[in-house]
């Protein structure tokens, strides 16, 4: 990192989100603002596991109003890229869940659609079920794909592989390491799944003009839809083109799925009339989820508190197609959290296994609440046993800046390899959210309030992510316009997170303009640059970093045409405000305006890969801080304070970040107390299927949430970070789970291994520790 | 206004499908996320669950009625501007409808009115403090003034 010593002019002063005038006043269009020509609503399975035997759609054929009905016989014969996850048709003979799709009507009103699918008989050889992942991963369990339920750990887009084995990372020798401990504890949980559900439910409109197909969607990914359909329906990627308009939240399950085909293949069939497929929110509950956890931990330690060996077994639930970003990858490719504590030796299994529920999708910070939530209480137990605070524990295997990790070359798992930490202030993070809760005053000094209610405090760390994105090469483009104003181009979609701000403030930083002097264009992947999308929390800085490198290739190209004019060598030349000017003689300068005849174009190509430096890795730390009133009685738990905070580097648009932190944090409370997933398997339904059942936070159930984010100091620049800036948008949901289990125990001195923390675990929990 | 109205329309597909009113939102269309909130007689209303026929010589107001015919904002959308209310969004028509009904009967209302104020609109981005803030500043903004 290179000091640069000009203060910012624009990065790090807050900034309303650009669209925040038009969605206060109801101008800002969403997908199901717009009219389409028909409705496309889809059949969905009653089974879990089937065979489809026959359909008859005849009926609904006949139905006045039924333009369009497609079933597995209408699609073709390729296969659907599932975000990076198991592949599959568009519609298949076989069904693998309750509600995944069978066949789809089109329709010139929803009520005949609804209808029409009534109509449309289909006759289903049943198939045994399996709904858990051990249970799934097991060699005589029902084979939802005839090569086994477990999803390989060395897949690619598009391959199936199908090896019964779990994903690996493992370095030094952790038998020996266990061998060494003077303490050894052990735990195992289970997280059950979590549900997105955004507000506006998926909505996707599909519609043939001629040989071009045109779709609106409302997608964190528009690129990779674009990428999906043309792959699935072979055409050529020009004759494709999405838009998005305003995305009513995604956290994950806005990828692309079987509707957009489908509802592509639904217009084709009716001449090229625009298909409009909306969920309902019963399908938004019951479509995509953060998948079952299934987790045991075991670590060993010296008295002295130093960590000598850290064992993790993860069986995850993909669901029917899933997305392996859920499971192995998370520990695979992203290598967290087996990276939290610098232990000698270390042995991280993770099995991605298909069940028969719906699928699983990446949730904002995936697996990390739940891998979390065991190794964090063992750590907490292992504390205990060696009489150490839990903190003091922490703080003697967190590793810092400058740290090599893992310690010893990994021996097995082929996507980390030992690299050293750049910038990681992880110890004094910990310390400044362990004040912030009052962690000396509280800790271990809970007291009780009206006869039955328990106060405690809990704390939890991990490392995460949020640099440049591994896969998925994007291009971030800019215009230098004639008048010296900018408009930068990008394929990403902001989905409420503020990228499209943040991009607007970096362009104007680079180009020492005012933030109304540069525009932004996407939306539409006609023109707009390829790009991975908003996913992992990488917008921001995949997108952000090459953003600036984009503004320095379109300054390059002014540099060399000013030159000659200004009789000084292009690299003696700055451009900025709007002029190029001699570095050294400022007053020798060029007006834009008067000088260029055209648009110039920068842009600049990359991915994690290319941006990231060899040799090192960026972390980004992250700790919350919780204090809860458990009701004894009740079992009840309610969240009094929480504190949460990361080493985000750089804060773009500060206000922007911090509203990152507190809705993690607020979504994260959710997983922990309240959003409860069931499946009643003797009659083979889900029972969460509206927002009485499932419920999500509302404004009455969480506190005001403090968050604290650490800021690097200084004026730094960096090569593989926006300003060292990290994306923040996930970071915040990591840690309530296990910071909360934690301020539970510390109130009433039980550990629940079973995550939503319900009032029956807590009641179960207390009784098993009376009966003791 | 006069509109025909099917008897098993409701408010919010009149508003949006007939009177192209799509500021107001429709999220679980079963009353429980409040996105399609307006404002019914001054007071807030779940639009996916009323029928249209039942707005019949009624005061309806959405959010598009808010600003003034020259585009002035009213302080309760300003101060959801420079209050960070919205993240994604969608759940901002609604609670600004909430907010507008709140303050107008109660132009000094406390955060734990506030809060449950809006307990009925649910905010998945979990933006709730913010949007609260910014409900407290519009209660300042609007003090003394007449705002429709």
């Amino acid at each position: 990192m290179a000091n640069v010593t000009n203060e910012f002019k624009v990065v790090g002063k807050s900034h309303p989100r650009m669209e925040s005038a038009d969605l206060v006043t109801g101008k800002a269009k969403f997908v199901n603002d717009m009219k389409a020509e028909l409705y496309g609503k889809i059949l969905r399975s009653p089974l879990p596991h089937a065979k489809i035997k026959s359909i008859d759609v005849s009926k609904a054929l006949e139905l006045e109003g039924v333009k369009a009905v497609i079933t597995h016989k209408d699609v073709p014969n390729r296969l659907m890229p599932r975000a990076n996850g198991r592949a599959c048709l568009v519609l298949e003979d076989k069904v693998r869940f309750v509600g995944d799709e069978v066949a789809a009507v089109a329709a010139t009103s929803r009520m005949v659609a609804e209808e029409a699918l009534d109509l449309i008989k289909v006759e289903y050889e049943e198939l045994k079920p399996v709904f858990h992942p051990r249970a799934a991963a097991r060699e005589d369990a029902p084979k939802i794909y005839p090569e086994g339920n477990v999803y390989g750990p060395q897949y690619g887009a598009l391959v199936e592989k199908g090896i019964q084995e779990p994903g690996i990372i493992e370095w030094g020798n952790v038998e020996e390491g266990f061998k060494s401990a003077d303490v050894v504890v052990e735990r195992s949980i289970e997280s059950e799944p979590e549900i997105h559900a955004p507000i506006e439910t998926h909505v996707c409109i599909a519609e043939w003009k001629d040989d071009e197909l045109k779709i609106w969607i409302s997608s964190q990914r528009p690129h990779e839809v674009h990428d999906a359909v043309t792959h699935v329906l072979d055409i050529p990627d020009n004759k494709v083109r999405v838009f998005t308009q305003h995305v009513g939240g995604g956290f994950g399950s806005k990828y692309v799925e079987r509707y957009v085909p489908i509802a592509a293949l639904l217009s084709k069939k009716a001449g090229g009339q625009s298909v409009k497929i909306v969920n309902t929110i019963e399908e938004e509950l019951t479509h995509v989820k953060r998948g079952l956890s299934s987790i045991t931990v075991k670590i060993g330690a010296k008295k002295d508190g130093t960590i000598t060996a850290l064992m993790l077994e993860a069986f995850c639930d993909i669901g029917g197609y899933g997305n392996p970003i859920s499971g192995t990858c998370a520990l695979g490719t992203l290598g967290i959290p087996n990276e939290n504590y610098s232990a000698e030796n270390g042995r991280f299994l993770a099995w991605d296994v298909h069940t028969n529920h719906f699928s699983t999708q990446a949730f904002r910070s995936v697996n990390i609440p739940s891998q979390c939530l065991a190794i964090e209480q063992a750590i907490d137990e292992l504390a205990k046993k060696l009489n150490m605070d839990s903190i003091e524990f922490r703080m003697k295997n967190i590793p810092h800046t400058g740290d090599i990790i893992p310690k010893k070359p990994v021996i097995k798992g082929t996507s980390i390899s030992q690299a050293t930490l750049e910038y990681y202030p992880a110890k004094e993070l910990l310390e400044d959210i362990a004040d912030k809760i009052g962690w000396k005053e509280k800790r271990g000094k809970g007291f009780t309030r009206d006869g039955t209610k328990k106060r405690g405090v809990g704390i939890a760390y991990s490392a995460g992510w949020g640099m440049a994105f591994a896969v998925g090469e994007t291009t971030m483009v800019v215009y230098i316009n004639r008048d010296g104003t900018a408009t930068v181009l990008t394929g990403t979609q902001d989905i409420g997170t503020g990228s499209n701000t943040a991009f607007r403030m970096i362009a104007a930083e680079e180009l020492g303009l005012e933030f109304d002097e540069v525009s932004i264009k996407t939306g539409d992947t006609s023109f707009t640059p390829h790009d991975h999308g908003a996913i992992a929390s990488r917008t921001l800085a995949t997108g952000g970093i090459l953003l600036i490198r984009a503004v320095q290739d379109a300054k390059d190209k002014i540099r060399a045409m000013v030159s000659k004019e200004l009789g000084v060598n292009p690299e003696n030349i700055e451009v900025i405000g709007k002029s190029a000017f001699d570095k050294n003689h400022p007053e020798n300068k060029i007006v834009l305006s008067q000088f260029l005849e055209s648009t110039i174009v920068g842009s600049a190509t990359g991915s994690g890969f290319l941006i990231a430096k060899p040799g090192t890795k960026q972390r980004q730390a992250m700790v919350v801080a919780a204090e809860v009133e458990v009701d004894a009685e009740t079992g009840e738990v309610k969240v009094i304070k929480m504190v949460t905070g990361g080493t985000c580097g750089r804060m773009i648009n500060p206000e922007v970040v911090r509203g990152q932190y507190i809705g993690g944090a607020v979504q994260g409370i959710g997983e922990a107390l309240f959003e409860k997933f069931v499946f009643d398997e003797k009659a083979l339904a889900y029972k969460h299927k509206t927002f009485t059942d499932y419920k999500i936070p509302t404004s009455l159930d969480v506190p005001e949430i403090i968050a604290a984010p650490m800021e690097a100091k200084g004026k730094q620049r960096s090569d593989t970070l926006p300003y060292g800036a990290f994306g923040v948008g996930e970071m915040g949901n990591c840690l309530m789970v296990p910071a909360i289990s934690d301020a539970i125990h510390d109130a009433i001195g039980v550990r629940v291994s079973e995550c939503p923390f319900t009032p029956e675990l807590i009641l179960e929990a207390l009784e098993g520790k009376k009966n003791e | 206004m006069e509109v025909e109205a099917e008897p098993n329309n409701t408010l919010a597909e009149m508003l949006r499908e007939r009177l192209l009113l799509t500021g107001t939102k429709t999220g679980c269309e079963e009353g429980e996320c409040g996105a399609c909130t307006v404002l019914m007689n001054g007071r807030p209303i779940l639009s996916c669950l009323t029928l249209a026929v039942d707005a019949a010589g009624k005061d309806i107001e959405t959010v598009e009625g808010l600003s003034a015919p020259d585009g002035k904002l009213h302080p309760i959308q300003e101060a959801f501007i420079e209050n960070y209310a919205p993240q994604c969004g969608f759940c901002t028509s609604g609670m600004i409808m909430v907010a507008k009904g709140l303050l107008d009967e109660n132009p000094n209302p406390s955060v734990d009115e506030i809060r449950r104020a809006i307990s009925g609109n649910l905010c998945r981005c979990g933006n709730y403090q913010f949007i609260i803030k910014a409900i407290q500043s519009a209660a300042k903004k609007m003090k003394g003034g007449n705002h429709g």
